[in-house]
């Protein structure tokens, strides 16, 4: 594991976190969450972020939306690509959000120490739903009202108003 | 086209058999969504997909959510295609 950029934020108490984004953003953190507060976060009125979820937003623009829920134990990390997540939109437990990959083309080095790559970066439009234990990778576009079922992995476009499901994630119905 | 077209009662048969996994056979009036194994929230959504691609029909969410057994499936797309 890499040594921490900022200590200053492994060093402040957890409760001081919620109450910094409560008075800045109107938003609940859990003080059991993992919330790194830099100028690349902004989080949404109402937002409600749960225990033990991990936002990592030192690599890249990280928005969240307004009156989002996030369960437990999510982890939602950006980086140069954005990440950008709707208003009133729930993430269920166990989500993960992963804005980049890495580079894999060379045998001689070290997966770990190649490049991070990011392309597009992940879209998640307003009223959008996703299940528990989904995994949302670098790519994916998901448009308004959709609803991603759980345990699946996203990592392109999702209509609008689509259900969808697997590995990887393909339209099972469009609601109307 | 009446509820008892033996072709469109076949026909229904092998696109739930094949979206459930099921034999057709095991498929009767009283099949069920809940009781019956795989027809679960998801596997009712693939259905409808399903009949509406198969017979060219369309449902409303109403009629989808209150679609719960075969023959209630048979006489909707009857009434359709009909």
């Amino acid at each position: 594991m890499k040594p921490r950029k900022h200590p200053l934020r492994l060093l402040t108490p957890p409760i001081l976190v919620t109450l910094r984004a409560y008075l800045k953003y109107r938003c609940l953190i859990s003080p059991r969450a993992e919330v790194e507060l830099t100028s690349n976060l902004a989080i949404g009125r109402g937002t409600v972020i749960g225990s033990f979820t991990k936002l990592k937003s030192s690599d890249g623009a990280l928005s969240i939306g307004a009156d989002v829920e996030i369960a437990t134990s999510c982890t939602i990390t950006s980086h140069a690509g954005g990440l950008r997540i709707g208003d009133r939109c729930m993430i269920g437990p166990g989500v993960c959000i992963i804005g980049n990959n890495y580079r894999y083309d060379r045998l001689d080095v070290p997966i770990q120490l190649q490049d991070k790559v990011s392309q597009a970066g992940v879209r998640i439009a307003d009223n959008v739903w996703i299940g528990a234990n989904c995994t949302i990778l670098d790519g994916a576009d998901i448009g308004p009202g959709a609803i991603i079922a759980a345990n699946s992995v996203v990592a392109s476009r999702i209509p609008p108003n689509a259900i969808a499901q697997g590995s990887p994630a393909k339209v099972v119905f469009t609601r109307r | 086209m009446t509820n008892a077209d033996p072709a469109l009662n076949e026909r229904l048969k092998q696109v739930m058999a094949e979206v459930l996994d099921v034999e057709p056979a095991n498929i009767d009036d009283a099949y069920a969504r809940g009781e019956a194994d795989r027809w679960d929230s998801l596997n009712h959504l693939r259905l409808i997909t399903a009949l509406e691609e198969t017979f060219g029909v369309s449902f409303t969410m109403t009629e989808i959510e209150e679609l719960c057994r075969f023959d209630e499936i048979r006489a909707l797309v009857g009434k359709r295609v009909g």
